[in-house]
Parts: structure tokens; C-alpha cells; sequence
């Protein structure tokens, strides 16, 4: 009998799973892709907005504007990516500059700090490409940018150096009630517990509604991007976005924690909620409107991958977080934007309900701190002369264009909730990530995942179930 | 103990190789190559098809056997050089950092430096075709790798994207090892392949050759199901309404090579118009001291000119170099 | 009977129509003999190169495919078969690049060689 167990292995469910495992509680994450952070958490916009947008008095709010403040926190125990970068929204006329003060009145409201209005030269001084015509912008310095799918793993890998468990690659597909507990029955096994967890993402209405009548809905969105070389860095210094517009939200630009310039999104409501890809007509937009906040054009040219991501808009437009009417069932129901903000402080508030609501006191032997994870493209020479002294894999480069060692890659697949597959060993230390896409280190990934785990070649994967990437000997 | 050495390449691939043997000739004798992979040769290791050395030596080789040609001259004039070490970074005033898996980390300072990087693939990526990003969907050379290197298929039902020398050379290689080559889809109206080529590695197998010819979606989940091709307009747009669905589980994409010139960017050598980086007559680039050949500075068709362009580039670094300047 | 074949002597690539008339074989359309000779070749008896890889037994080398052609072109029809035979063949000896890998390989009258060392 577990204490809880926690459905959903995104961000929100990891960071959960993290905060729960600094108490005396039983603790498991059931996640049914291969791997965790594999749905929303996986394609966003990877900001930790400041929390300026969400209207007072919402869970969004609320968790969005603590979210942002632990971030600097967690990202240093965990020892994931997370940058402080001020957000600009930009003003292009006096209807926009209102847009602008109602956004940083909104932001005082829900008690955003450091939060200003730019002037057009202040502007220019920020950014100095930004378009002549733009008349100011309101300047939220408390944002970030991080990697989400390295804040949710590295928080289900510090929960399980604290005992708890993981258990990837199984569905759920119902839940009972029984007696004070619940059972929670997977497409192959059925697991009992005192308390579940929904944070399901684009799915948490389903799962909801596996034990109550239905009060909400989930409706899928897809949102498209473009990733721009690391030649384009410079160009923007803040995560710019635009003022929406009759003719809807406008794409951002900003930079990512990788060195590349993100671009995006569009936005869409589609039918699978699995099934993320992009369209000619989505990407078509996010290129005619890339970065029109800039002087010159976006070179959209030095792009390097275009993706889609899933994100789970809620039919109540706020955050479903907290307890549920069913005694001993919890809920991050409908955590759309900002999400990615919110995750470590819906995590630390479900974790202390739900810790209080079980009488569960705090482990005396809880580590925050997850061992570092070496990265050898960010280390100073003298770091790099002493990691390649202990151990000649840092030295040996497999990802050229990220220069990531083979020596991140079998740290990846060996540490907790590690690296099983060629997209997993991606997320975790980048190898991939860079102009090549893989072209030339992919065969040497799959090599050492083959190696590592003890498997043949042509059974490593790329990512879920069936996506094996080769398919048998020549000869 | 690595000592610095007066010409420092960068890059044991055939342009490399050709650079330290003609400077070597030229009067330099203290010359040293940074490979990152664990061999010389560069890609030509895994291109065993022939087609290879008709200008250099008057015979038709094979890439293992021309990269072995050279690597026999490597060790008949001794030219040191280290595998396993990538280059991090260039500095305007000649400083390279390295990383040698038996060196350690290595600061050196050569007199010049000759850029023989060679270049990549354009990626799926890159070329921004919708639908979803299963596996499955991989370029040319990354199949070649898998197939004659590894020994493994990337896939059994095949649709490639490009007729680039490297998609119709793996059209045949794969057709030969029992892989269904569906057809070859070429964005223009003419492919960009060497006749001969489209003559052995095609119409020799009966697979189609579709001009003016796209990927227009990409299908599949976890694996790549198949794809829909569509003509395109005098834009290169596809037109959809005149688009089929081919069932298959690999897409291979030949869809043109870039020079690997970002290590040399960073240092502030200039980039020409095509991608690759800017050399005057001497094919020295605007840093003094730093030469280029090869694919970095231009994609060659035969790797026999890249070969010449790497002598060239020794020459004129090691006339450099003794000029004192 | 008549074939179109395109030249791959040189880059230029001529279309050269090639029909035959009883005994005789009519070619038109190559730009030089060279062309007329290839045509001629490619229409009674077209031949090509052959390369593939063999496997290489366990401890013989880091090398586990050897990159293997054949000595000198083979009829076009017994590509196929080459293909087969290599995915049979293993190398059990330390081989140098030039050596040979099958002798006379399908009696084809050509060897196939190594295209590396070992």
C-alpha cells in the first residue's frame, strides 16, 4: 500500500513527487509514456513567467507569482537549467501602452516584484534590434527561462534518491474507491493506495472523472515552434512578447537556456491528445510573425528543428489544484500557462496538504540537494582539466555541435529515473539538441545506451514503445 | 606531453591529410592533426561505394580505400596526429583548446592553423517538414553510418527525400541489402546527383526518381508510418491537392550538405555567401595564420578536388609559416 | 529490340539509342567512342562495380564489417547474388587492404577484395 501515488509525470507530477518525498510518505509516480516529461512539459516555451497575466485572485495567480520566486531555489538544488531573464511585453501604439499598464496593475495586484514600465529609449537600450516603431514595454525582471522537461526529471530523480518509486510505460485505466484507499488499476498492473494525485496534464479530466461526476473539460491545444541556431543569440537579450491583437496572441521570441533563439507558438485545438505535429499553415504563421517587434527580420533561415507541443486548456480557465470532494483524492487539474511557473509551488502546496491531511512528519534525513550533473560545455577550463583528469570519458565529445561527453551520457542512463532511450538521453544532457539533430551522434548514443543497459542495438529506442531505431542485423 | 606545433590542423579527414602532406613537403616538419573521431578519414570511412580517386591516382577506389591511401602517406612522412580529440575553441590570435581523450586539455599555439572540418547534413530539422517527429526519419549519411559501419537497417520500406549523390548512393546500397527503396522524391526540377550515379543507384533497380517532387507531411507516432508527396509549384510550395500517401517506415533525407565552419565563426573568420568560410587566392580566411580547404569552405562534388584544395591550403600555410610572417 | 541508355562515361551524359537490326547493333546520339563503347557493353552485357562489407570474426580486429569490391566490374544480373554472398561470408584472418576476401567470386571470373585493413 502506497501513501500516495501520484498520476502524471510532467513537471507539475514530479515536482510533487519531490516535495511529497520530504516526508515520512510511501510515495509513487505512475507515468505512462516511456519516460517522464514526455507531454506538455516536453514542448513549451520554457519560461517561468513572472506572473503579471493571470487575473487576481486565480490559482494561477497565486501559484504562478510563487512558482516564479522558488524557481531560483530549486533550480540550484536540483541543479537543473534556470536563467533569470526579464520578460518585455512590447507596445506598438497607445492602445498597446494600456494593454501595458492594465498588465503591470495586474502584476502589482497578484504581487509580482520588480516590475516597471519601460520608456521607448529604455527600450532601445534593453533591445537594441527592437523595431523603431515600438513605444514601450513593460519590463518584468522576476521572469526565467529554464529547460522544463530537466526541472521535472531532476525532481523525480531527487525524490527517488529520497525513496520514492517510479513506474514508467503504464496507463491508467481506472480507479476505485475502496474503503479508505483507493486502487488504481494500470493497462497491466493495479497498485493500492491511501491517496492519488492528479496531474495528468491534457488527460486529468479523464482521470477525474474515474472517480467523480464530471465538472471540467480539457481541450488539447497545439502550439508550434521554431529553434534557431546559436548564431541568432544576441540578436534578443529578454523573452519578448507582443501585445495580443484583434488577429490574436502574437509569437514570442526568446532565448533558451540551450544558446538558441525558441520562436512561437501558434495556437490550435486538436483532436489527439497524443499526437503533437506540426502543420505548414502553424508554421507559416509563426514565421510571418516571428519577431516583428525587431528591426530586421528573424533569420527563420538558421533554424534547426521545428516542433509541436500539447498543452491542456481547461473548460473553468483556471488551475484545478488542491483537494478534490473525494476525500484522499488530489488534484493539478487543467494546469495549462503558466504551468511551468506554478510547479514547484503547486508542488510544495499539494505536497504539505496532503502530508497534513495523512499526519505525515518531515524525514529528518530529506536531502535536497540532487548530485550535480557535470556539463561539460558549462564548466571553466580548470573544471574541465579536473573532470577529464578523474574520468577520460568527459574528454571523449559525442554530441559535437553541444559538446556533450560520453561521460554525461552513462551518468544520465545510470542515475536515478536515467536515461532509457535515444530522446531520453537528450533531454537529460543534450546530446542531439544542436545544428546536426542527431545526424552525427545518434549512432554513438545508441551505442552506449545498447552497452549500458545490457541490450542489443536494435532494441534501443528513440522514444515510446515501437520507436526502436533500427530494425535489424544486415548480416 | 603535447607540444605546440608550428601548423596545427584541424580535421584528419581527406582535406586535412592532403594539407599536412603537402605542407610537410613544403618544409614544415612540425605539423599535428586533431581528429575528434577515433579514426582518419572523416566520412569516407563509410563510404564504400567506388567513385572515389579518378583524378588523384587514375583508378576507381573506394572511400576506405582512398582515406587508406593517404593514411599510408601519413605514416611514410610521419605526420603526428591525435584522434579522439575535438577542438572546443578557436581564439583570433591562433590559440586552440582541445580535449584529447589521451592528452587531457590542451592549450595550443601554432604558428597557422589550417580549417579542415569538412561538413554536415542539413536535418530534418531544418527543413521544417510537418507532421509529426517519429523514428524513422533520418538523414542519408546517418543511414550509411548504421548500414556499413554498424551493421544494421534503419528501416526495410524507404522513401527518400533528395537526390543528392548520398541519397541515390544509399538508394542502391539499400536495395542491395534487401531494403524497399520506394521512390526518390527531388524537390527541383532536376537532381543534383552525378548522371552516372542516377543511372547505377536508380534506373539499374527500377526505383522511381519523382521531380519536382515533396515531402509534404510526415505520418506516425513512435515510428514513421508514412508520408505524403506532393508536387510542387514554381515556388517549390506543394500543391496538396494533388498529393498521394506512401506507406513506409523510413525517410531518409539527401537534402544538401553545409560546412562545418562554426568553430571558425566563433573566432571571427568571415563566412562566404554559400555557407562556407571566406578564403582569398592563398585560401587563408580573414583571420592571418588561418587557411581553409575543403568542404568547410565549399561543398566539393568529388572528393578529389578536396584533396587538391588541401594541398593547396598546406602549401600556402607552411609559405606562411616560413615567411615568418 | 531497341534501348535507351544514358552514358555515364563522362558528366555530360548523352541519350544514346541503341537498336538492334539482326547481327547489327545501331547506336546513335554518343558525343564519342567511348560512349559508343559503353553503349555497346551496357546493351548485350551491362556491367558495374560491386561493393559491399563482410563480417569480420570476433578478435581479429576493432573493424567488425570490412568494406569489401570487387576487382573489376561484374555483369549488372549478379549484383544480387554478390550481395547474398557477402552477407555469408566471414573473415577469420588479419587482412590487408587489396587482398582477397572470395576468389573468383560466383565464378564471375572477378575477386572480391579487402577495402581496408584489418
Amino acid at each position: 500500500m502506497e501513501d500516495v501515488i501520484i498520476i502524471g509525470g510532467g513537471v507539475i507530477g514530479c515536482m510533487t513527487m519531490r516535495y511529497l518525498s520530504a516526508y515520512k510518505l510511501k510515495v509513487s509516480l505512475i507515468e505512462s509514456h516511456s519516460d517522464l516529461a514526455s507531454g506538455a512539459t516536453m514542448a513549451n516555451s520554457a519560461i517561468v513567467h513572472a506572473g503579471y497575466d493571470p487575473v487576481p485572485g486565480t490559482q494561477k495567480a497565486y501559484f504562478n507569482v510563487r512558482g516564479a520566486e522558488l524557481y531560483k531555489t530549486v533550480s540550484r538544488e536540483l541543479d537543473f537549467l534556470y536563467k533569470p531573464l526579464a520578460s518585455l511585453v512590447v507596445a506598438f501604439n497607445g492602445d498597446e501602452m494600456e494593454h501595458v499598464e492594465k498588465l503591470y496593475h495586474r502584476g502589482l495586484e497578484n504581487g509580482v516584484p520588480d516590475l516597471h514600465i519601460a520608456n521607448q529609449a529604455e527600450l532601445r537600450e534593453l533591445e537594441p534590434n527592437i523595431s523603431p516603431e515600438a513605444k514601450g514595454a513593460l519590463v518584468a525582471a522576476s521572469a526565467g527561462i529554464t529547460e522544463p522537461w530537466g526541472a521535472a526529471i531532476s525532481a523525480a530523480e531527487n525524490a527517488m534518491d529520497n525513496g520514492a518509486g517510479l513506474i514508467l510505460g503504464e496507463k491508467v485505466i481506472g480507479i476505485e474507491k475502496i474503503g479508505e484507499g483507493f486502487v488504481v488499476r494500470t493497462d497491466k498492473k493495479e497498485y493500492k493506495a491511501r491517496t492519488v494525485v492528479n496531474a495528468a496534464g491534457v488527460y486529468s479530466d479523464k482521470i477525474h472523472d474515474m472517480l467523480l461526476p464530471p465538472a471540467f473539460t480539457i481541450t488539447p491545444r497545439l502550439g508550434q515552434y521554431y529553434l534557431l541556431d546559436r548564431k541568432t543569440v544576441g540578436l534578443v537579450n529578454h523573452t519578448l512578447f507582443a501585445c495580443p491583437s484583434k488577429v490574436g496572441k502574437g509569437v514570442l521570441v526568446s532565448p533558451s537556456v540551450h544558446d538558441k533563439l525558441l520562436v512561437g507558438p501558434d495556437a490550435k485545438v486538436v483532436a489527439d491528445r497524443d499526437l503533437t505535429m506540426t502543420d505548414a499553415e502553424g508554421l507559416a504563421f509563426v514565421r510571418e510573425n516571428a519577431g516583428r517587434f525587431l528591426k530586421d527580420p528573424l533569420p527563420m533561415n538558421l533554424n534547426i528543428r521545428t516542433f509541436a507541443g500539447i498543452r491542456p486548456t481547461p473548460s473553468t480557465d483556471d488551475f484545478m489544484v488542491g483537494k478534490t470532494e473525494m476525500p484522499g483524492f488530489y488534484q493539478a487539474a487543467g494546469v495549462e500557462s503558466p504551468g511551468l511557473a506554478s510547479a514547484p509551488a503547486i508542488g510544495s502546496y499539494l505536497a504539505d496538504e496532503i502530508a497534513r491531511d495523512l499526519g505525515a512528519e518531515k524525514k529528518s534525513d530529506f536531502n535536497p540537494i540532487r548530485r550535480p550533473q557535470i556539463r561539460l560545455n558549462r564548466l571553466s577550463e580548470a573544471e574541465k582539466r579536473e573532470w577529464i583528469g578523474r574520468d577520460s570519458r568527459y574528454a571523449s565529445i559525442v554530441c559535437k555541435c553541444e559538446k556533450v561527453s560520453e561521460a554525461e551520457i552513462v551518468d544520465a542512463i545510470h542515475r536515478n529515473a536515467g536515461a532509457t532511450t535515444v530522446k531520453g538521453v537528450k533531454k537529460r544532457v543534450g546530446a542531439g539538441f544542436g545544428r546536426c539533430q542527431g545526424g552525427f551522434c545518434q549512432p554513438v548514443v545508441v551505442n552506449i545506451l545498447a552497452r549500458e543497459l545490457g541490450i542489443p542495438k536494435d532494441q534501443v529506442k528513440y522514444d515510446d514503445e515501437g520507436s526502436e531505431i533500427l530494425v535489424g542485423k544486415v548480416k | 606531453m603535447v607540444k605546440n606545433p608550428e601548423l596545427l590542423i584541424v580535421g584528419g579527414g581527406s582535406a586535412g591529410m592532403a594539407a599536412a602532406l603537402s605542407a610537410r613537403k613544403s618544409g614544415i616538419q612540425d605539423i599535428l592533426i586533431l581528429e575528434t573521431d577515433p579514426y582518419l578519414g572523416g566520412v569516407l570511412r563509410q563510404c564504400i561505394h567506388t567513385g572515389f580517386g579518378l583524378q588523384t591516382f587514375g583508378e576507381d577506389l573506394t572511400g576506405p580505400e582512398y582515406a587508406g591511401r593517404y593514411q599510408d602517406m601519413m605514416e611514410e612522412e610521419k605526420i603526428p596526429y591525435l584522434l579522439n580529440t575535438p577542438v572546443l575553441e578557436i581564439l583570433p590570435d591562433l590559440t586552440v583548446l582541445a580535449i584529447s581523450r589521451t592528452e587531457g586539455y590542451l592549450e595550443l599555439h601554432p604558428k597557422a592553423i589550417v580549417a579542415a572540418t569538412g561538413c554536415r547534413e542539413r536535418s530534418a530539422g531544418t527543413i521544417a517538414i510537418p507532421g509529426t517527429r517519429p523514428a524513422g526519419v533520418l538523414t542519408a549519411g546517418t543511414a550509411q553510418r548504421y548500414i556499413n559501419i554498424e551493421g544494421y537497417h534503419a528501416g526495410r520500406e524507404v522513401v527518400i527525400l533528395g537526390s543528392g549523390d548520398i541519397g541515390l548512393i544509399m538508394a542502391r546500397r539499400l536495395t542491395l541489402e534487401g531494403a524497399h527503396v520506394k521512390c526518390v522524391a527531388e524537390l527541383m526540377p532536376k537532381s543534383g546527383g552525378l548522371t552516372r550515379n542516377i543511372v547505377q543507384c536508380l534506373e539499374d533497380f527500377d526505383i522511381p526518381l519523382l521531380l519536382s517532387t515533396t515531402v509534404a507531411e510526415i505520418h506516425g507516432k513512435e515510428r514513421v508510418t508514412g508520408v505524403t508527396l506532393a508536387p510542387v509549384d514554381e515556388n517549390l510550395k506543394p500543391i496538396l491537392e494533388k498529393s498521394w500517401y506512401v506507406a513506409c517506415d523510413t525517410l531518409l533525407l539527401s537534402v544538401g550538405l553545409v560546412p562545418e565552419t562554426e568553430l571558425f565563426s566563433a573566432a571571427g573568420a568571415e563566412i562566404e555567401r554559400g555557407n562556407g568560410l571566406k578564403v582569398d587566392e592563398k585560401l587563408m580566411t580573414s583571420i592571418p595564420g588561418l587557411f581553409g580547404c575543403g568542404n568547410v569552405v565549399k561543398v566539393h562534388d568529388l572528393v578529389d578536388r578536396v584533396s587538391r584544395q588541401g594541398e593547396l591550403a598546406g602549401r600556402y600555410a607552411a609559405e606562411y609559416i616560413l615567411g615568418g610572417k | 529490340m531497341e534501348k535507351k541508355i544514358t552514358c555515364t562515361v563522362c558528366p555530360r551524359g548523352c541519350t544514346i539509342l541503341a537498336i538492334r537490326e539482326g547481327e547489327k547493333l545501331k547506336l546513335t546520339g554518343a558525343a564519342c567512342p567511348r560512349g559508343e563503347a559503353y553503349a555497346r557493353e551496357e546493351f548485350t552485357d551491362p556491367k558495374r562495380m560491386f561493393t559491399s562489407t563482410v563480417r569480420v570474426a570476433e578478435g581479429i580486429s576493432e573493424i567488425t564489417l570490412l568494406p569489401v569490391k570487387s576487382a573489376g566490374p561484374v555483369p549488372k544480373r549478379i549484383l544480387f547474388d554478390l550481395a547474398e554472398l557477402c552477407r555469408e561470408v566471414m573473415v577469420t584472418e588479419t587482412l590487408k587492404r587489396g587482398d582477397v576476401v572470395v576468389q573468383n567470386a560466383l565464378g564471375c571470373g572477378v575477386d572480391l577484395i579487402a577495402g581496408a585493413n584489418l
